[in-house]
């Protein structure tokens, strides 16, 4: 009985470290389950999860960063840099989001060189 | 000792708990951004290309109108023809009206023209760095100058929507490829090279997909 007392605190211990641990953990928010969504082909669902996530939390990089990469999906070239430029500005340091980010911009080279010719001919136009 | 065990159990044990990863790595086959809406238009016109140097042997306006006419019909779902007409200055490009009246009413048509430079010639080539000692000599078998017979596809493509007469995409494509068989011929090499320039113009034009990597952030 003696030994079986010290043996059950350090178990309970050990369970509460573990609890405590765990509560650092994503729990599964939205912003998990856009991401599941997103695995699964399902882009529309995760938009939806991320700008609820959004909702709840405008700060929160995570869901903008993912929000960006679903519009880059659908070819929303706009909305995609503003959520990536928005969420750059909420978390400047962070790789995963340059990464992403960088990739982005030399895609849409081409979309600037355009939109920059577009700007141009109508200034041209204009002039006429 | 038996304390500090116990105290890195529980460490280890807290760590594992709370470490995930912060991001998921994910392959995204993302659209390519595009100019022209190519379902709109119900026909492309090969119109012949202002075609300023080709070697002897080779008709350039033939082999790219060969060439790109199947491949177009393979990703359109519209007609693909050739128009026979021939440009005489690049000027004809800047002109609205030249396209509009060559369309005669067709609105829903996009014309495929551009101007095109085929080129080859031989350079000297440095094949490797002189060897420095006689291990690297082993390893690099060749050294020294050698000729290489260089191709070079100098294509500035423009499509025009009929409706308007006004270019809805330009661009200039420079592609280059090098042979060390002297006596490569021009019809191959153009083959090689025209099938990169489809590549870019299809990417461009169709908004082609293509997979790249995206970080997905968990947290």
């Amino acid at each position: 009985m003696s030994r079986i007392v010290p043996a059950g605190i350090a178990v309970a211990f050990l369970v509460s470290l573990l609890v405590a641990g765990c509560s650092f953990l994503p729990k599964p928010d939205q912003v998990s389950f856009g991401i599941w969504a997103a695995e699964q082909d399902l882009w529309d669902e995760a938009i939806f999860r991320w700008k609820r996530a959004i909702a709840l939390d405008p700060d929160s990089v995570a869901a903008r960063n993912n929000l960006a990469v679903a519009y880059e999906k659908k070819g929303l070239w706009e909305e995609a840099r503003r959520e990536y430029e928005i969420a750059l500005k909420l978390s400047p340091q962070n790789r995963w989001l340059k990464a992403n980010y960088q990739s982005f911009k030399d895609n849409l080279e081409i979309l600037d060189k355009d939109k920059g010719k577009e700007k141009k001919e109508a200034e041209k136009d204009e002039k006429k | 000792m038996r304390k500090n065990s116990l105290a890195v159990a529980c460490l280890l044990l807290f760590l594992a708990a709370c470490t995930s990863d912060a991001y998921r790595k994910l392959k995204v086959e993302l659209p390519s951004y595009s100019p022209v809406k190519l379902e709109d238009f119900l026909e492309v016109v090969i119109t012949p290309f202002l075609v300023a140097e080709q070697p002897q042997g080779i008709d350039v306006n033939k082999e790219i109108a060969d060439y790109l006419k199947p491949e177009l019909e393979k990703k359109f779902k519209g007609r693909v023809t050739l128009n026979q007409v021939s440009l005489e200055s690049e000027e004809a490009f800047k002109k609205p009206e030249y396209w509009r009246a060559l369309a005669a009413g067709s609105s829903k048509s996009l014309f495929l023209t551009g101007r095109a430079s085929f080129t080859q010639e031989t350079r000297k080539a440095i094949l490797a760095r002189p060897a420095r000692s006689l291990q690297e000599e082993s390893l690099s078998p060749r050294s020294g100058l050698d000729e290489r017979r260089i191709f070079t596809l100098d294509v500035s493509l423009y499509l025009i929507k009929a409706e308007t007469g006004e270019p809805l995409l330009q661009r200039d494509f420079k592609e280059t490829k090098s042979y060390t068989n002297l006596n490569q011929r021009a019809d191959f090499a153009f083959y090689d090279l025209i099938q990169r320039v489809k590549a870019k113009l299809f990417r461009l034009a169709l908004g082609q997909e293509r997979v790249q990597n995206r970080y997905l952030l968990t947290r």
